[in-house]
């Protein structure tokens, strides 16, 4: 959390006491949400990892709680922010973002701070697990390394314009963002972006991104060939949420400036709802120009247990290696930090998913 | 083909007796209000928080009635025309993204009726027998 993000977290704190006039104008609301998950693979082997933190051993560090606040400070101003502790940080609370909005009309608003990064259909509330099928969203496409697929990030620090339409059964949301945004061991400096949405009856969604920016990245890691060089992305979804059949796909391309790097991604998932029963499945693949990637296909059962808690289990077979090269051992192992003792490598895991 | 028909025939009534249940509903708002009248796409777009304004401008804020009461239920099937379930997800899209917050809640008609009296930008509902002289009740166009 940079400067930006944490001047606005205080600037909540200070202001929204103080702003209360006896209605709801000053109020402030709290919300929450809870992932209990375990994922283990089987045949990586004991040392290697999926994702730096998942083994034959199990883990739980995709267990997570967190807190969102929200106050309406006068008629055009609100702040929210949400923090969260995560099993892969020791559960250490930290912030996860923190902005102010100021509502010039229904049309359009500007939100300033450390704001949740727009690119992808699950991106902006990707934490909270009960609003979508898989215990984790699709890696090929949401993993955050920058050996990874490289699609979308945390959260940018910045500005972010959006102009809203709301037609009787439609809303097409225009969102310019621009600023500064981490990666691991380094930043993208000068972000530029742009998001274009469509929904149809809360049932259809269409979007598409695209971002531009500078990467500065710290010298004497495998990473610097990336450092001074332009990272840009380009992304397209769809959403599908009728009453039984759920659909999504998303695609994209991301450069990081250096030939090697250049990666296409992306993912189907279809699913059908049996009352409070959601068997699914999903295809996902990562393919890199320097040769490395992955194929995996995901079979998971989301059951509602409560209006707010969720029980889900996946099992997900990861092949290794892209389409530009399948020689695993000259050009990487997908996600894993390794090659695992097997090319087909099985993941499986159980959540528990609870929003309050 | 005699399930059928019976099945029918059980549809129809449940229809009917939402629609008699729905017509006791009202929407109410501040005497202060200068709007009468409301169509029902406006009334969804503000308690799905697309909205934030009345329409013809001026703040709005919407208030619920408590998650298990009847009222609620008939508010949301009827009018908003959305299952509990399907709410959930959708608030807490945009909760845990900052994007909004769901409806304030109010217990019942009566801590409604006192709160809308007392809260200019006031947008609530409650069943039109318990409407008093402190609140003005807006036609659905």
């Amino acid at each position: 959390m940079n400067k930006l993000g944490r001047f606005c977290i205080a600037t909540l704190w200070v202001v929204a006491p103080f702003s209360a006039s006896g209605g709801e104008i000053g109020e402030i609301q709290w919300h929450g949400f809870l992932t209990g998950a375990y994922l283990a693979t089987s045949g990586s082997g004991e040392d290697i990892h999926y994702t730096g933190d998942i083994s034959d051993n199990g883990t739980t560090k995709d267990t997570r709680l967190g807190l969102t606040v929200t106050t309406q400070v006068d008629e055009k101003w609100r702040f929210a922010a949400q923090m969260k502790a995560k099993g892969v940080e020791d559960f250490q609370m930290e912030m996860d973002w923190a902005y102010a909005t100021y509502d010039y009309s229904d049309g359009f608003a500007v939100n300033v701070g450390e704001i949740k990064y727009p690119v992808g259909l699950y991106n902006e509330y990707i934490e909270v697990g009960y609003t979508y099928p898989w215990i984790r969203a699709p890696e090929t496409f949401y993993n955050l390394d920058t050996f990874g697929p490289n699609m979308t990030r945390i959260s940018y620090s910045g500005v972010g314009l959006v102009f809203t339409s709301v037609g009787d059964e439609s809303e097409t949301d225009f969102n310019i963002f621009g600023g500064l945004l981490d990666v691991p061991d380094g930043h993208v400096n000068q972000l530029i972006g742009a998001k274009l949405g469509f929904n149809w009856a809360d049932m259809l969604r269409l979007q598409i991104s695209v971002t531009t920016g500078l990467m500065e990245i710290e010298d004497d890691l495998p990473r610097a060939a990336m450092n001074g060089e332009r990272h840009t992305s380009f992304s397209a979804g769809i959403g599908l949420d009728m009453e039984s059949f759920v659909f999504s796909a998303e695609i994209g391309t991301a450069s990081m400036g250096v030939d090697d790097m250049e990666t296409t991604t992306g993912y189907a998932m279809m699913g059908y709802r049996f009352g409070d029963f959601m068997p699914h499945v999903t295809y996902g693949h990562w393919d890199v120009k320097g040769g490395w990637g992955q194929k995996d296909i995901t079979l998971g059962l989301r059951t509602e247990l409560t209006s707010n808690t969720a029980l889900k289990i996946d099992v997900k077979q990861v092949k290794q290696g892209g389409k530009y090269n399948n020689d695993v051992e000259e050009n990487g192992y997908g996600l894993f930090n390794e090659k695992p003792e097997e090319d087909k490598v099985l993941i499986y895991g159980v959540a528990l998913e609870l929003v309050f | 083909m005699k399930i059928h028909v019976n099945m029918l025939m059980m549809v129809v009534l449940i229809f009917a007796a939402t629609v008699a249940h729905a017509d006791e509903v009202v929407l109410i708002v501040n005497p202060a209000n200068s709007l009468s009248e409301i169509t029902l796409k406006d009334v969804k777009k503000i308690y799905l928080g697309k909205n934030k304004f009345f329409p013809g401008g001026g703040k709005v804020i919407a208030a619920d009635q408590v998650e298990k009461s009847m009222i609620r239920k008939i508010f949301y099937e009827v009018m908003i025309d959305k299952s509990a379930a399907k709410l959930k997800t959708y608030w807490s899209k945009r909760i845990f993204t900052g994007k909004g917050t769901p409806p304030i809640i109010k217990k019942d008609d009566e801590a409604m009726l006192a709160w809308v009296a007392e809260q200019p930008l006031a947008l609530g509902y409650v069943y039109r027998k318990s409407v008093n002289d402190s609140v003005k009740v807006l036609n659905l166009k």
